[in-house]
């Protein structure tokens, strides 16, 4: 079970994350995207995932979570700028929600990825994770 | 890459289907970090009560966000958001087949909102699954 004490709470990552060439194009790759289709260097839409997911999982387990037994409830990205290769991000966690249906633990978790360089939020990204009963 | 100044309300976005076995499996998890073994290891899912391997929902959303590239280009999504409400089942050496459509349901000056449907076998796989695109 989550500590109730963490609810609400914002963590942010010591960790700076660059978005590296290779890791877009083998996780565009595997999507089948093609390569003209992403132009500027940009990346492709779910590929925020690659980042938050993780923090996400380091977030719960630290606050008490079983992993094990997670799977992903719902998933949504904001788009709120752009992420070009190169970037470097900083990331922010909030574990916005903890709750319990039908025995299940559901809890929501909010990562928001800011460039470092501009200070915007590029995306902001909310995942429902559900650890079965 | 569709005219979205052209898009009306209801209208259809052409299917696109994509095939889902193992071995996509195994590259969408080096290529994305997840390497939870319910995406790879038979014993390990069914361990832990699940009938087979099963997808990783964020491939299942990925091929999705290739559709929306494909027909809308990746800078011109402003919100993608899903739900998942089946897994999808990968049994050994066989390619499960992800079908793909999507619907105008709303429109407005900023944005075109797309109702995706995502299915496999007649199945949903995702619920509540929508994309906001940019009106240009």
């Amino acid at each position: 079970m989550v500590n109730p004490e963490v609810i609400g709470k914002t963590f942010t990552s010591p960790n700076l994350v660059v978005v590296q060439e290779t890791q877009v194009n083998n996780f565009a790759n595997a999507l089948s995207i093609p390569k003209d289709k992403i132009q500027n260097n940009l990346v492709p839409p779910t590929f925020g995932i690659t980042i938050t997911l993780a923090q996400a999982q380091d977030l719960l387990v630290q606050s008490g979570l079983n992993w094990d037994r997670v799977v992903h409830g719902e998933q949504s990205f904001k788009y709120l700028g752009q992420i070009n290769i190169g970037d470097e991000l900083k990331t922010s966690a909030t574990i916005e929600n903890v709750k319990v249906a039908a025995g299940n633990e559901i809890a929501t978790v909010r990562i928001d990825l800011t460039n470092t360089l501009t200070q915007n939020i590029v995306l902001s990204t909310t995942s429902v994770l559900v650890v079965r009963a | 890459m569709i005219n979205t100044s052209l898009l009306v309300l209801e209208a259809e976005i052409s299917p696109q289907v994509f095939p889902i076995n193992r071995e996509l499996l195994k590259q969408y998890a080096a290529a994305s970090g997840d390497q939870n073994p319910i995406h790879q290891d038979e014993d390990f899912a069914k361990s832990v009560g699940l009938p087979d391997v099963i997808a990783h929902g964020m491939l299942t959303m990925g091929l999705v966000g290739t559709y929306l590239t494909n027909n809308f280009g990746v800078e011109n999504i402003q919100e993608f958001s899903v739900r998942f409400v089946k897994p999808v089942v990968v049994p050994k050496d066989i390619d499960v087949i992800l079908r793909v459509t999507g619907k105008v349901s709303e429109l407005s000056e900023s944005g075109i909102k797309i109702e995706i449907t995502a299915s496999v076998e007649e199945s949903k796989v995702l619920g509540k699954a929508f994309a906001v695109i940019k009106r240009n």
